[in-house]
């Protein structure tokens, strides 16, 4: 992760190596993009990397339950497992991201 | 860090070990195998997951990993659920909706690492339409494929923003922005960063259109996270642990 921030050229590349019919150029604008839009907003830098909060969970899983009309309302306690994270400062990843 | 925290071997299960030497050659460590799967197909987002796997950093935890594209979100967390793959990156909303829709499944995905904190939804419209924001999406056509993420949650961003009377129009995802460059439809709902550059793939020039993000309307929704097979957590007891660190290094 912190590669293809830090290095977003060579992510691609490696994208390519896997699969020649991608136009590196507008995927390493995609993959930018990307980034910019949902990686390395502000949300995710108050909530660190990787985190979800119980508040922005249950919110999301009352929409959801509205919106998708489920069939039962969604659980956000049975969706999420923070346990696994790694720690906060291996998950700093906003001193690797080159604006 | 191998954005996946993919369970690391602290150490090896006694039993495994002894069965590996008994069917006889590696004296290295069996590498513990994660089959994942993407939401999407490979294009750059994809780097995230294929740099950690092309720099080794999984295969220095003990890990043979393969990573496969995927066709949706909903295939992935369906996949992941039935065993086809122990991991995948998916939508939240659509794993949300698996949990909710079939409270009874016997191996229901978790989410454990938030990938895209913030949804990449968008609703995208040419300038040329007169479409500058939220608003003036009353009583418009828009399109998308049916399963498409910001289409499912436009209800959310409707009610966010007082928006009514929309009427829907749904095609294939290779069929979506080409309908908005003909006209067929006024706006469309997609990821802002791959409507964007298939409209510019299309002839349209980047300041001809416009495009309304969620996540800059009201909307605090999730993208997409890393799930796992509870199954898979529950079979690789005391060894799944975060594994973050070798990349970290990097």
């Amino acid at each position: 992760m912190k590669d293809a921030i830090a290095d977003p050229k060579a992510g691609v590349a490696i994208v390519k190596a896997r699969d020649g019919i991608i136009n590196e150029e507008l995927e390493l604008r995609q993959l930018k993009l990307c980034l910019d839009a949902t990686v390395l907003t502000p949300d995710a830098k108050a909530e660190g990397l990787g985190n979800a909060m119980a508040p922005r969970l249950s919110l999301m899983a009352s929409q959801v339950s509205d919106a998708f009309a489920t069939k039962e309302r969604v659980n956000p306690n049975a969706v999420w497992n923070g346990s696994l994270l790694p720690s906060a400062a291996e998950r700093d990843i906003f001193a690797s991201a080159k604006k | 860090m191998p954005f996946l925290l993919l369970p690391r071997r602290l150490a090896l299960i006694a039993g495994a070990a002894v069965f590996a030497q008994l069917l006889a050659p590696p004296a290295v460590a069996q590498a513990t195998r994660v089959k994942f799967q993407l939401d999407w197909r490979f294009e750059g987002p994809a780097a995230m997951f294929l740099v950690p796997a092309a720099k080794g950093y999984f295969r220095n935890e003990k890990l043979d990993v393969t990573i496969d594209a995927g066709n949706g979100s909903g295939g992935t967390v369906t996949r992941v659920a039935s065993g086809a793959y122990d991991m995948g990156f998916a939508a939240l909303a659509a794993l949300m909706e698996f949990h909710a829709n079939n409270p009874t499944a016997p191996n229901k995905p978790v989410a454990a690492m938030m990938v895209y904190n913030n949804t990449p939804a968008a609703v995208l419209a040419l300038k040329k339409s007169d479409i500058k924001a939220p608003a003036d999406l009353n009583g418009k056509k828009l399109g998308a494929p049916v399963f498409d993420a910001g289409r499912k949650a436009f209800p959310i961003f409707a009610k966010a923003n007082n928006i009514t009377g929309v009427a829907w129009t749904s095609m294939d995802p290779p069929l979506r922005e080409t309908m908005l460059v003909r006209g067929d439809v006024d706006a469309i709902t997609g990821f802002s960063f791959t409507s964007l550059l298939n409209l510019e793939a299309r002839g349209v020039k980047a300041d001809e259109i416009v495009v309304l993000p969620y996540p800059s309307y009201g909307i605090k929704l999730h993208g997409s996270a890393i799930i796992v097979g509870e199954d898979f957590l529950k079979k690789n007891p005391e060894a799944v642990r975060p594994s973050c660190a070798p990349s970290a290094r990097a």
